[in-house]
Order: C-alpha cells, then sequence, then structure tokens
C-alpha cells in the first residue's frame, strides 16, 4: 500500500514538473484524439460539435512514442548530437531512422553519413540514483567529439518517472560547451498523440536555439518539412517558389542550425505538411510576426492550386501566382486525364498521418479513383475540412483513427473491396491480404505539387498493373488474427473512456 | 560496462526478450510497456537486423498495453489484464509471454499476480525484463528462464535429440541461416537438432527441449545462463563451444567434440567431416585464381560480438591466411567472461604465430578512435562503420549487429557453408566497386 501511495504521489509531481517545462499535450491543447472508428461524416460532426467522446481501446498493439517523433524530427538536422537520456534500447530507433538519414543525404547530393547519438545508457542503478551525472557526460562527450552546433537532449519515459532535471544539467553545463544544448521534454508516456513531439522539439529549438530574430529576409519562406518528405519533393517546392521570386528555406530536416535560425528571419512560413508545422508557425507568427500559410498540403492539384493562392496573397503576387498555375494546369492536366482513364474507378483506402490522410482523397478524386476508407493515426480540428471535402467527393466513408493498430485495420480490409492500398506504416499488413499496395511518402520518389500528383498516380497504375507480389504472398502467409476477428465489428474494441 | 554508449551496437533487454520470442514460431509476446517501445523495438532490433521483417505477429502488429500517464499514476495491473484477456481472443497464437518494460518496472505493477489469473490452455508466461535491466543478450536469457521456469516439464530422454543455444536471434543478424547449418551439419551425424528459434521451430520443438540429450551453446558466454538452468533443471549436460564455428577446422571440431560426448561412431563422423571438407575446397579451389589475381589476402579489423570475434576471425586467420589487425569485441561481455575469450583467441597466436590485439568496448566512439589506429584493408563490422571504413579506404562488409545496409534472409556464415558464402561477400565487397 505504501508503494502504491508513492507511486501516485511521485506520479502527480513528474506531471507537474514535466508540465511546467514545456508546451501542454495535443489532447489539451486542441483536443487531439487517436481513437474512433465510424463514418466519417459523424466524426466530422462530433468534432465540430465538441463532442466526439474520450475514447479508448481495451485491446492494443504496439505504436510510437513522442520520444521517437522528437526524434524523427531533429535527428537529421546537420552538425548535431542528439543524446537520448534513456536506457540503451530508446536510442535504437535510429538504426531505422538512420536509414532515411543517409538515402536523404545522398539525394541531397552529399555523402552519405551516419546521424550522430549518444545513449546515456540508463540502468537499473541509475533508477535508484539518478541518471543525471551520466547526462553530463554524455553532454560534454559530445561536445569533446564532434564540437556540434547544438546538442539535442531527448527524454525517456524513465528519465521522466525517476524525475531527473534535465533542465537544470543543461543550464549548469552551458558554460563548459560551445554547442548550444537544447532539452527536450518528450517522456514517451505523455501523450497519446506523437505529434505532442514536433511541438516539444519545436518549442526546445525556439527557447535554446533562436536567441535574436536578425534583419528579416524579404523573399524567405519557411518550408516547415519532416524528414518524410522526399529531396524531389523539395525540388518541386523549390521550382514553383522560383518561379515566383521566392526562396526557400527547407527546416528542420536536413538542415543546417544556421538554417534553424534563419526561420525567424523569414517573410512567411508554409507548411508542407500542416499536422508537423501546426505549432512551429503559429509560434513564429507570435514571437516574430511571420504569416503563415497553415491549413492545406499542396499534394494534389486542387491542393496545390491553394497553396500556391495563399501564398501569393501573402506576398501580394496574386496575378504571377495565377499565372504559374495556368501554366502548370496546361502541361500536367492533360497527362493526368490519360491517366484517369486507366484509374477511373479503382477502390482505395488510405492509411497514414493526419496531414497525408486528409489531403490526399481530393488527389484521388482528380485521378478518378474511388474513396472506400481511410485510417488516420490522430484526428483534429486541422483534418476536419479535409475529411470533409472527401464526403463531399466521395459520399460517406468509414473512418478509422487510430495510433497503427492494423488489426482493426485488417477487419475494415477484409470486408471492403479494395483495388490498391496507399500507406506506409501498415502497408505490409495489407498486402498480406493480397491487395497491391503504393506509399503516400518515400524519399525516393516525389509526392508532392503539380508533378507529384502525375508521379502519384503513376505509381498507383504500377502497382496495380501487376499485383502479383500480394497475391502470391497472401497466399502462402496468414496474419495473426483469429478467423472469429474477421466476423465482428472492427470497432468492437474501442469504448468510451 | 554502465557508462554512456555513443551509438550503442545492441538494444535493451525488452527488446531482446520481444524478438526472441518472435523467434518461436506462433508464439506471441505481450508488451506491458510504453507506447513507443514496439516501433522503437521493430526499427532498433527487427529492421536493423538485415532489414528483416515483422513475420507473424511482429512489428506494429504486437500486442501491447501502451502505458501513458494515467496507468504511470495510477498504475497498469487493469489495464494488463484486460489486455491479456483480449489479446487472447483476438490474436492466434500457441503461447502468449508478457513481458513488463521499463515504465512497468518502475511503476511496480505486480505482473506475476495478474498472469497468474490466466491459467490452462493458452499458456500465459511472464518475464520482468524492463529495458534497463539489460540488452538484447539479457532479454534473450530472460525469455529462456522464463519459459524454463513456467512452461517446460520434465520428458523422458529422446535419444540423439540436441538443443542449440547462444545464437540471439536478430542480435546475430545471421541467426536463421546460421542455426539451419547447424542443423545441417549436426543431422549429418544422425542427430534429432532442436534450434528452438527460426522457421519451424515452435512451441513443439520447445516441449521436447527437456528431452535433450545435450545442449549444445554456441558462444563463450551467451546462452550458457539458460544451459546451466536446463542442466540443473532436467538434468541435461551442456557442451560449450567457444564461438560460432566457421569453415572446415571449427565445425570438423564441433563435430568430434558432439559426436564425443554422445559417443558417435568414429568413423561416421569422419566420413561426414571429410565429405564437407572436399566439398568446401571444391569451392576454394575455384575462387583460388581470384585471390591470386587480386592479391586478395587482405589484412582485417573486425567490430563484432564475441560470437564473431572468436569464429570469424579463427576461420580468416587459420583457414584463408588473412592478416588481423584489431579485433573490437562490442556485446558487452561480462567480466568473467572475458579472460576466456580472449584466450580462446591467444589459440590463433598459438597455431599461427599472428596475435590479433583485442579490445572489449561498447562505445562506437570509442571504437572508431580504436580503428583510426589500425589500418586494415577490410573492416568488417556492423553497418554503423562504413564511414569509418570509407575513411581509411578500406572495403567494407557488415557482419554484425546494426546492419541497414544489407538483405539478411537465411544467409549464414556459420559451418561448412557458410565459410563459402563469407568468401563470396568478403570478395564481393571487393570487386563490387569496379
Amino acid at each position: 500500500m505504501k508503494k502504491r501511495t508513492y507511486r501516485i504521489i511521485g506520479g502527480i509531481i513528474i506531471k507537474q514538473q514535466i508540465e511546467v517545462r514545456t508546451l501542454p499535450i495535443r489532447e489539451n491543447r486542441i483536443g487531439s484524439t487517436i481513437v474512433y472508428g465510424g463514418k466519417a461524416s459523424q466524426m466530422i460532426n462530433e468534432t465540430r460539435k465538441k463532442c466526439l467522446k474520450h475514447a479508448d481501446r481495451t485491446f492494443n498493439q504496439g505504436s510510437a512514442c513522442e520520444e521517437m517523433l522528437a526524434t524523427c524530427t531533429l535527428l537529421t538536422v546537420r552538425d548535431t548530437v542528439s543524446i537520448f537520456h534513456s536506457p540503451v534500447g530508446c536510442s535504437t530507433s535510429t538504426n531505422g531512422l538512420n536509414i532515411f538519414n543517409r538515402f536523404g543525404q545522398l539525394l541531397r547530393e552529399r555523402p552519405a553519413s551516419n546521424a550522430r547519438w549518444i545513449s546515456t545508457n540508463l540502468t537499473e542503478e541509475d533508477t535508484v540514483f539518478g541518471g543525471e551525472a551520466k547526462l553530463k557526460t554524455a553532454i560534454i562527450e559530445s561536445d569533446k567529439r564532434y564540437s556540434p552546433e547544438a546538442i539535442f537532449i531527448l527524454t525517456s519515459c524513465v528519465s521522466g518517472i525517476i524525475g531527473d532535471d534535465i533542465e537544470a544539467i543543461a543550464n549548469s553545463v552551458q558554460p563548459r560547451v560551445k554547442a548550444s544544448i537544447v532539452p527536450i521534454r518528450c517522456e514517451g508516456f505523455r501523450t497519446k498523440v506523437w505529434a505532442t513531439a514536433y511541438d516539444d522539439a519545436f518549442y526546445g529549438v525556439l527557447k535554446y536555439l533562436i536567441h535574436e530574430a536578425g534583419p528579416k529576409q524579404d523573399d524567405l519562406v519557411n518550408i516547415i518539412s519532416p524528414i518524410t518528405i522526399g529531396r524531389s519533393d523539395e525540388i518541386e517546392i523549390e521550382k514553383l517558389l522560383t518561379k515566383l521570386g521566392l526562396k526557400a528555406n527547407i527546416i528542420p530536416a536536413f538542415a543546417t542550425v544556421d538554417q534553424l535560425k534563419a526561420s525567424a528571419q523569414a517573410a512567411a512560413s508554409a507548411s508542407i505538411c500542416p499536422t508537423y508545422s501546426e505549432y512551429y508557425a503559429k509560434t513564429l507568427k507570435d514571437k516574430y510576426g511571420i504569416p503563415y500559410i497553415q491549413d492545406v498540403m499542396p499534394i494534389g492539384i486542387s491542393n496545390t492550386d491553394r497553396w500556391l493562392r495563399q501564398l501569393g496573397a501573402i506576398f501580394g503576387k496574386g496575378e504571377q501566382v495565377e499565372q504559374v498555375i495556368a501554366r502548370e494546369h496546361t502541361t500536367v492536366l492533360p497527362k493526368i486525364e490519360k491517366l484517369k482513364n486507366k484509374l477511373k474507378g479503382k477502390r482505395v483506402y488510405i492509411s497514414g498521418g493526419q496531414s497525408r490522410a486528409a489531403f490526399i482523397p481530393s488527389l484521388l478524386d482528380e485521378l478518378g479513383l474511388k474513396l472506400v476508407g481511410i485510417t488516420t493515426y490522430h484526428h483534429d480540428y486541422q483534418s476536419q475540412e479535409g475529411f470533409g471535402d472527401a464526403v463531399k467527393r466521395f459520399g460517406d466513408f468509414t473512418i478509422n483513427v487510430a495510433n497503427m493498430q492494423p488489426f482493426e485495420q485488417a477487419n475494415i480490409l477484409n470486408k471492403e473491396k479494395v483495388d490498391i492500398y496507399l500507406g506506409n506504416e501498415n502497408a505490409v499488413w495489407a498486402l498480406k491480404q493480397g491487395i497491391p499496395t503504393s506509399t503516400i511518402f518515400n524519399y525516393l520518389f516525389l509526392y508532392i505539387g503539380y508533378n507529384g500528383a502525375l508521379a502519384f498516380g503513376n505509381k498507383i497504375l504500377k502497382a496495380i498493373s501487376n499485383p502479383g507480389f500480394s497475391r502470391n504472398l497472401s497466399a502462402n502467409t496468414s496474419l495473426p488474427y483469429r478467423n472469429s476477428w474477421y466476423d465482428q465489428n472492427a470497432f468492437a474494441y474501442i469504448r468510451g473512456e | 560496462m554502465s557508462g554512456i554508449i555513443e551509438m550503442p551496437r545492441y538494444s535493451c533487454a525488452l527488446a531482446g526478450s520481444q524478438y526472441t520470442v518472435h523467434a518461436i514460431e506462433h508464439a506471441i509476446p505481450i508488451l506491458h510497456s510504453g507506447p513507443g517501445c514496439a516501433f522503437t523495438n521493430f526499427f532498433g532490433q527487427n529492421f536493423a537486423s538485415g532489414l528483416q521483417g515483422s513475420g507473424y505477429a511482429g512489428g506494429l502488429s504486437v500486442p501491447s498495453t501502451n502505458l501513458y500517464e494515467k496507468q504511470i499514476v495510477f498504475g497498469g495491473e487493469e489495464k494488463l489484464r484486460e489486455q491479456i484477456k483480449n489479446t487472447i481472443d483476438i490474436i492466434n497464437g500457441d503461447l502468449y509471454v508478457v513481458l513488463s518494460g521499463c515504465s512497468a518496472g518502475l511503476i511496480g505493477d505486480d505482473i506475476a499476480a495478474v498472469v497468474r489469473e490466466f491459467k490452462g490452455d493458452p499458456a500465459v508466461i511472464h518475464v520482468e525484463t524492463s529495458g534497463f535491466k539489460g540488452n538484447s543478450y539479457s532479454g534473450y536469457e530472460y525469455v529462456i528462464e522464463a519459459l524454463v521456469k513456467q512452461y517446460l516439464k520434465p520428458g523422458k530422454k529422446i535419444k540423439g535429440l540436441v538443443n542449440i543455444l547462444g545464437v540471439v536471434p536478430y542480435q546475430d543478424v545471421f541467426w536463421n541461416g546460421n542455426l539451419q547449418e547447424i542443423k545441417r551439419v549436426l543431422e549429418r551425424l544422425g542427430l534429432r537438432v532442436n534450434t528452438l528459434f527460426g522457421d519451424g521451430q515452435g512451441i513443439e520443438a520447445w516441449k521436447r527441449a527437456p528431452c535433450a540429450e545435450l545442449n549444445i551453446v554456441l558462444s563463450p558466454w551467451a546462452g550458457q545462463k539458460a544451459a546451466k538452468l536446463l542442466e540443473d533443471s532436467f538434468n541435461i549436460p551442456y557442451l560449450i563451444f567457444p564461438g560460432l564455428p566457421i569453415g572446415v577446422a571449427q565445425t570438423n571440431r564441433l563435430l568430434e567434440e558432439v559426436g564425443t560426448r554422445l559417443k558417435i561412431d568414429k568413423k561416421k563422423i569422419d566420413k561426414v567431416i571429410s565429405s564437407e571438407q572436399k566439398n568446401v575446397y571444391y569451392y576454394f579451389n575455384r575462387v583460388a585464381d581470384a585471390i591470386t589475381q587480386f592479391d586478395m589476402q587482405l589484412t582485417f579489423a573486425q567490430i563484432s560480438d564475441s560470437n564473431y570475434a572468436i569464429g570469424m576471425t579463427k576461420f580468416l586467420v587459420e583457414e584463408l591466411g588473412y592478416i588481423p589487425v584489431v579485433n573490437i569485441i562490442t556485446d558487452n561481455t561480462p567480466p568473467e567472461s572475458q579472460g576466456f575469450v580472449v584466450d580462446e583467441l591467444k589459440t590463433i597466436y598459438i597455431n599461427t604465430g599472428i596475435d590479433p590485439s583485442v579490445y572489449f568496448e561498447t562505445d562506437s566512439g570509442r571504437i572508431w578512435n580504436i580503428i583510426k589506429d589500425n589500418s586494415a584493408q577490410l573492416l568488417l563490422g556492423s553497418s554503423l562503420d562504413k564511414d569509418i571504413a570509407g575513411k581509411m579506404h578500406s572495403f567494407h562488409l557488415g557482419v554484425s549487429f546494426p546492419i541497414t545496409n544489407r538483405v539478411v534472409l537465411d544467409r549464414g556464415y556459420a559451418g561448412y557453408r557458410g565459410a563459402i558464402t563469407l568468401v563470396e561477400d568478403i570478395m564481393g565487397s571487393v570487386v563490387s566497386g569496379l
């Protein structure tokens, strides 16, 4: 009993300690949820009326945490070291992310080299006596070994629960190192919505890296871009901006610390993944008066039109934008028409993060495809309009809000006739169900802008044209679910909290 | 070594446990841990092992309680109870293994008590494997310990049945291929081989494990706790073979030692040995031209766990005539086993007069400093070592964890066939740049 009381008091203290040092989590700040199953129209209504129930699952599959997504956000910033204040395992997501990192550098015509990270390797003993001394050592070693521009400290479940004071450590060590130390609170247990990690990472960047804005650059546009945006996507964006006489500052993925600092000097911020930039773009406006476009992802023809028009409005370049749009349409639309004939009526399921899930549907319509359902990793006000537009275009459809949870997806796909599955993290399970798949992001291919729309359509066509592997794989493997699971409602394990 | 680690070459106890369980067919881990452990372990242990994928119920499909703030404050036992019940309802498995991670360990959930409520068929067992309690190798030992103490039952001895221990799934990137080759060569002696992990190795193999006549530990330290426990619990003697047997000499020695222990007819062993040896040299005869043409008697530096440090170095020096420059061992070898590892490597000196210098080091920054002072033509290591190999103008081949620049499915370096594959891969790393 004593232990339990201690645990509760301890837990509350931890919660308070963490909350005064960073932002509110997205659940609290903007009402994001990771649990929903049903019809899109109903979810949109409930969200609008702010009566979306706080639900939970009584069966869960594994997921990602805030620490991992904070890592995704900052690991590829050049000339930095990421310190995982955690047991040895937490840092290993980098083994996978380092693939993105190396590929990303090659595509940016730089030699591939490892990202840099250090684990404080918290052991059982450290959980009793604290890990602060090791964190100090890790900071000093990072500086000694690499003299980086910045050192990011990423917290974990363990460092959070044992209550290590990372900000105090950062402050005390800062005078001894050249690098700027950026503590980031990203304990894995803190939030159900891993997108909170983007906020906390950018909070750290704004608080510890950008000390003053510096001179304004009139033609500079922040393109706030996660590592899932490929180099070919960036090139497409840069081309469009150049046509408007604007310059892209693509941050933070693969950027330099100086580029991060320059984000405070930009004339505007433009998101290519609204979920990702939600906090950063708005805070740059609040702190430095930088206007932003934040409510559309430039994927598909009409979304890209809208994105460009909003940008044009900020810079007073409306006419120029209309000319660019007209020229792009003349080149791309005839090709889209041809593709449309081949793709017409094919049934599509999408699974992905909030922005892709909400903004790809209009592109599907432009390609003549038919949407049958969506899994989105989380939902809040930002995906309302996209899903609403999708309902108008396709009629009502099944929506699954899930932090992965492939068992629900398997159940849905077993009931729907789907010709092509679009997604990444959960695509392998669809493939094993015999459905051809194609990615919705990938560093090797183009997705964004007008040419992205075309490339996306061609990629879908390629996947549909030879479903050999999915057919053979599904005949020779099985998913781990009992047959009885497929007889149930896909959302049978969701309950109101 | 419990200090900080730059770019670690293993994961935590939870990751090791999880992927050890995944390596048993239709055994289902249930993570009682933070929400991100599943994805991190997928990237960090599974995919980082030669891009091996999630298989039956791995990756992001693994059942997990995903402990958030509410459970951290109020406890996670209720959540776990519900999760176990619903996992059994939804996921088709033969055995369910609850694995408790860091947060569950720190908040003090009584996991054993919850698991005890699930008696009978299918079996549910649990492993206390908080990440901070060790590394991937510890995770492997914890799972076997739990199986022995909570699941396995004694049975009548089966003549000629042996179990293989010491090859840690996914942490040994080539575990599948290695185990298959060990099985193949031992079966040629007429033995029945439980590799316990991999294709076709499910709970039936594990239920038979207590009936084995001998446990073969292919490591100077990993798997030895498990072997001792199996000896104490089921009276199975064990044989420690120091390292992964690679090539003719070591595999011959393995067959001879196993043969002696199990009293297999010497003539039968000799016959197998001679036919395997002939086969290996059929191929080596054909690579000799390339070796002479390109003068491929290479100097090499090796960064790997102690299994490969011993097995691969012995093969390359004693059979291929390569010159070792430095041997860095990265598996956090327990201090009490380091002497044994060093002694094994000394036999190379005794046999050849060539002495590879040995370091025990887990920190990549310090590992690369050693490499900078020890230039070699070939660097055998993980994919993390590709950059330093480039700087040192060395050829690079990924042989140790993590490997993300090669796809590894059933490829193995153990045994006779593994040696042929290794020669192909090493020489391939040289000529592929042409």
